[in-house]
């Protein structure tokens, strides 16, 4: 399916449909770029330019320079970015969630003692509790969660991240740094400890 | 997050200010603007003050989970194939090996190292944790650390561009995989191969390392025999989905599900019962495997069968396998008592070390051997032999009429370094540089033999008295010449003299342009072998022409470099040698004094891992372009046997010799080998012919240990010259040591401390001295700082370590003694008839772990002496 080119102008469209509020515009665009940060996935490995390590910003940005081209204006490219966040996110979140109920699922894992000591966090743990930190942040304050998902699945810079949110950027900073130190207190305490953390200084 | 959801969105906005309010002032401030602004809400300040304790937070915890959740993801897609000519890094891929159930093989050069390398590709699911990576690397590190011959070396570990992989020796040879396939291997094949596997085993697991994955692909057999083990380790990185595997199917011997284990290790064939239940392991699965490959190994068949992975697990779970003797009619009961106790399914009833197994298996290879025709290798001795003979009687021819009878033996030649008659410092180097170009190349003609360039260095200035010289070099004839560069023109005149009696056997003029400078090697040296009327064999022939430089600035690099390196100015010489191989890397000799100065270099900085690295690099580098050419073989020797590798020492050795038999320093390199080998008698009829060859050969930096070793204490302290070397002042406080003349033996020691306290021989006889004045604790002390300076700057030198040990017996620390006396042999000295007999261990005697100590140094002595005795 990947082989089906989606012509620019498609994109360009859905995306200039989904800023002026059109319903299933979003969505479709999320349908477009997911298979296609899929396959950049798999076709990406190996084959890098020396010197350039694949992260899942760099795969976002492969797949914005596939998709639409480095020639696209400036806003437009944004809204991409801020797609293809999600559907970062969204792929990273479904591909922890299917190997950590690989691990644990079947029979107990045997693990011997000399393997407990070198046991290190799961990275799909780690991301599924960011993720669900995430979720939890934007019930509370929807335009924070979005900025960290733009910021860190998409790779959007702060200038960016404004245009996509439509603030300013003194906000983008502002916002930030309160959802960095909140996110940092739902994952590093248990949720009933965190109302009653350390409150003298 | 509860907490969280619950607050009201006016809340929030309230924390949210407050928040951004408090942080813009100082901290000491934060508390009372916290105090107003909050009031009687205490809910509020706690959260807030909890969310402001966490500002200097550096944790970058948001971009870490991405990164290592992206890379879990990608390292699942399946890669691109690596295409050849591609680069991995300073890896440029030459083809793929093959690819098995671990990864892909590949064939690569190391561009830096000019040196081909394999690079073993780590599967992406077997490498996403970090720490299991660290550990395999620390593993890699430990079995290459051991220096073992039958360990494949592992240079280093990369990660490049989300690829893992490791990059090792590349070695040419069969896998026993491919051996087998083609049926069953001769017996006694079977069991030498079982005793270099097993003898590997017993270098790794005294370092602590399991292999855990011993099969027939994980062992290759280099054209020469020698048996490399590959992999240590890896499989560990594969363990956890295997005891998952084997959990699932229970504790009740019910084998696991079917693609489990399979999936990542290829096929449990040789897998042990215990590895196959997933209960841990220990070293005793790598003795049920190394059986298992070699009852595979002598009777074409594998010992446990299964059509589906199910079957196999129960069979190697339940089955014993087939007598030997099924297959192999005449089987020894002996032979099938080994393969026996190797496949007890209990690891308490199996072999309990690879010592004990390797033990059995030459006392096999002991009682078959009586019937067993010469080993092939025997020719490969004796053919030096012959040709030396061949070359005194009969190719031998001097044109000159005023010497009827043939010599003795092959005549011996000086070549001085040539004279500069207009010295410059622009064309100084071409004195002692061109000189030793005549002398390489000579070294290819078997009835000469040629002093070596490090015995002529002393003449750069000049000679006052060529009678003196002559006589010193204990040469026959002399090479002495001149030049002179004028613009562009380059005139060489070279005479040949004879003494006893003096004549000047031939003498000539050379003229030529300067960019011509590459010919004069080739011109002055058939002058010579024209001169003389020597008649050159074809082989002789073909040697003496190849090898010439393409590039006449690369040249004129290459003599610099040679000039450098005579003046003992090492880094000059390799920055040199260095440009030269850059411009032109097909010049032979380039690489070779590159190893060389490499080599020196890294043993003046008392070891030097990555200059002994680039060495070996460097000599391979020169075989490669010259096989015939003698000298990288014999310095890439030299290196080994100090380097705890003295089994691939000899081979070298041997085929130096087969096309330079008059090569004194081979022969003495040769001794030297053996005599870490402890085949002594050996040792000494090298030693002793090098030295008839050239009495100079070595004498300043190799002691003539093999009599030391041999109890000829007079003859030791005869061959030691006369000079205020530390080294030399060191070696004769030893032999008077032996000698019972403590006192002298006493001053020696200090005073070889006094010349060159920096010297390890020196310190190590500080300490010696030290025990005979009975200050212990000064001489422990002592040593213990010899140790930390051997362990930080990597010296490797086993016979180092052994003196280290007689320090410790000496001074009374026994436990220590043991424990150097070990590395020594694991380190590649294993001299077991002199350590036996050895006085200064007189304080070890009489204990188990002594005797435990000397059993293991016989082992490799024996193991030794099969590979490499010349004798019946």
């Amino acid at each position: 399916m990947d082989e089906r080119p989606n012509a620019p102008q498609d994109v360009t469209v859905l995306l200039h449909a989904w800023r002026a509020g059109q319903a299933g515009a979003y969505d479709r665009l999320i349908e477009i770029v997911y298979p296609k940060l899929c396959s950049l996935a798999a076709r990406c490995m190996g084959s890098q330019p020396s010197g350039h390590t694949l992260n899942a910003t760099g795969l976002v940005h492969e797949a914005y320079l596939k998709i639409l081209g480095a020639q696209t204006p400036w806003v437009d490219r944004v809204h991409f970015f801020a797609v293809s966040a999600r559907v970062m996110r969204q792929i990273l979140v479904d591909h922890a969630k299917a190997n950590h109920r690989q691990k644990r699922g079947g029979a107990a894992v045997k693990i011997s003692l000399e393997d407990a000591v070198v046991v290190s966090p799961a990275p799909e743990e780690r991301l599924l509790d960011l993720d669900e930190a995430l979720q939890s942040l934007a019930a509370i304050d929807k335009r924070k969660a979005d900025l960290i998902e733009l910021l860190y699945f998409g790779g959007l810079n702060q200038a960016e991240a404004a245009e996509a949110l439509q603030i300013s950027e003194a906000t983008v900073q502002r916002d930030l740094k309160l959802a960095k130190v909140w996110l940092y207190r739902a994952l590093n305490q248990p949720p009933d400890a965190s109302q009653a953390a350390s409150g003298t200084s | 997050m509860p907490v969280a959801s619950a607050q009201s969105s006016d809340r929030w906005k309230q924390i949210e200010d407050l928040f951004h309010e408090a942080s813009r002032r100082d901290a000491a401030q934060r508390s009372d603007f916290l105090e107003r602004a909050c009031g009687t809400d205490s809910d509020l300040r706690r959260e807030v003050e909890s969310l402001l304790a966490l500002l200097e937070e550096g944790d970058p915890f948001i971009e870490s989970a991405v990164q290592s959740a992206a890379e879990s993801y990608l390292a699942t897609q399946s890669p691109a194939p690596i295409s050849e000519g591609s680069c991995l890094d300073h890896y440029r891929v030459i083809r793929l090996l093959g690819a098995g159930g671990m990864g892909e093989v590949y064939l690569a050069e190391d561009i830096r190292l000019k040196r081909k390398v394999a690079l073993k590709m780590l599967p992406r699911h077997l490498t996403r944790d970090p720490l299991a990576m660290r550990r395999l690397e620390l593993e890699a590190q430990m079995v290459s650390a051991l220096n073992h011959a039958n360990l494949l070396t592992v240079f280093e570990f990369c990660h490049f561009e989300g690829r893992h992989f490791l990059v090792t020796e590349f070695i040419e040879g069969e896998t026993v995989r491919d051996l087998v396939s083609r049926g069953a291997l001769p017996q006694s094949k079977a069991v030498d191969i079982a005793c270099q596997a097993a003898a590997a085993l017993c270098a790794a697991h005294v370092a602590g390392v399991i292999h855990r994955d011993i099969k027939p692909e994980n062992i290759i057999v280099r054209a020469d025999g020698c048996v490399k083990v590959l992999d240590f380790g890896i499989a560990k990185l594969a363990e956890r989905p295997l005891a998952m595997g084997a959990e699932a199917g229970g504790s009740s011997g019910t084998p696991p599900g079917p693609t489990l284990a399979g999936a990542i290790l290829g096929t449990p064939r040789y897998m042990s019962p215990e590895q196959a239940r997933g209960v841990s392991l220990d070293k005793r699965t790598d003795l049920f495997s190394l059986g298992a490959v070699f009852y595979e190994t002598l009777t074409g068949k594998p010992p446990f069968h299964g059509d589906t992975q199910n079957d196999l697990i129960a069979d190697i779970l339940r089955t014993n396998p087939a007598p030997l003797t099924d297959t192999l009619p005449k089987t020894p009961k002996s032979l099938q008592t080994i393969v026996t106790r190797s496949l007890e399914k209990d690891p308490a009833q199996r072999y309990q070390s690879a010592e004990d197994l390797l033990a059995d298996l030459q006392e096999f290879q002991r009682e078959t051997e009586f019937h067993k025709r010469p080993k092939p290798y025997l020719l490969w001795a004796v053919l030096p032999a012959i040709i030396v003979g061949l070359a005194v009687s009969g190719f031998f021819l001097l044109r000159d009429r005023a010497r009827p009878k043939a010599p003795a033996s092959p005549r011996s030649l000086a070549v001085l370094p040539f004279r500069n008659l207009k010295p410059d410092a622009n064309t100084d180097f071409l004195g002692f540089s061109l000189a030793d170009e005549v002398i390489a190349k000579l070294g290819y003609v078997k009835a000469l033999t040629v002093r070596p360039s490090s015995a002529i260095s002393r003449y750069r200035d000049g000679a006052a008295d060529l009678h003196k010289a002559a006589a010193d070099l204990k040469a026959d004839m002399l090479l002495t010449g001149t030049y002179l560069k004028d613009g562009d023109d380059l005139r060489i005149t070279a005479r040949l003299i004879g003494f006893n009696p003096d004549s000047v056997l031939w003498q000539n003029t050379l003229e030529m342009k300067y960019d011509k400078l590459l010919t004069v090697q080739d011109r002055v040296s058939s002058m010579i072998i024209d001169g003389l009327a020597l008649r050159l064999g074809p082989d002789e022939q073909v040697r003496l022409k190849s090898a010439a430089p393409l590039n006449s600035l690369a040249y004129e690099y290459y003599l610099r470099g040679v000039d450098l390196y005579a003046t003992s100015n090492f880094s000059g010489a390799i920055a040199m040698l260095e440009k030269s191989a850059t411009l032109d890397p097909n010049y032979a000799p380039t690489w070779a004094y590159l190893g060389r100065a490499y080599t020196t270099n890294g043993s003046l900085q008392f070891g030097g891992r990555e200059h002994y690295r680039r060495a070996e690099a460097a000599y391979d580098k020169a075989i490669e372009l010259n096989p015939a050419f003698p000298e990288p073989r014999i310095y890439m020797a030299n290196l080994f046997t100090d380097t705890g590798r003295v089994e691939e020492a000899v081979p070298l050795l041997r085929v130096a010799l087969q096309s330079s038999p008059n090569n004194a320093e081979a022969h003495w390199e040769l001794g030297y080998a053996y005599r870490y080998g402890g085949m002594l008698a050996e040792s000494l009829a090298e030693c002793e012919l090098a030295r008839r060859l050239d009495p100079e050969v070595k004498i300043n930096s190799s002691a003539f240990n093999t009599y030391l070793y041999l109890g000829q204490y007079d003859k030791f302290l005869n061959s030691l010259p006369a000079n205020d070397s530390p080294l030399l002042v060191f070696y004769h406080g030893l032999g008077s040591y032996y000698k019972h003349d403590l006192v002298e033996a006493q001053a020696d020691f200090e005073r070889a401390y006094e010349l060159a306290p920096e010297l390890l021989q020196a310190q190590i006889g500080k300490a010696l001295a030290d025990g005979l004045e009975n200050h212990s604790s000064e001489g422990i002390a002592q040593l213990r700082e010899i140790e930390r300076l051997m362990k930080e700057r990597g010296v490797r030198d086993p016979e180092a370590m052994y003196k280290v040990a007689q320090a410790y017996a000496l001074l009374g620390d026994k436990d220590s003694a043991l424990r150097m006396l070990d590395a020594t042999t694991l380190g590649g000295f294993f001299c077991y008839d002199y350590f036996a007999a050895d006085p200064l261990l007189d304080s070890l005697h009489g204990s188990a772990a002594f005797n435990r100590s000397l059993e293991r140094a016989k082992q490799r002595q024996e193991q030794f002496a099969r590979r490499f005795s010349t004798q019946k």
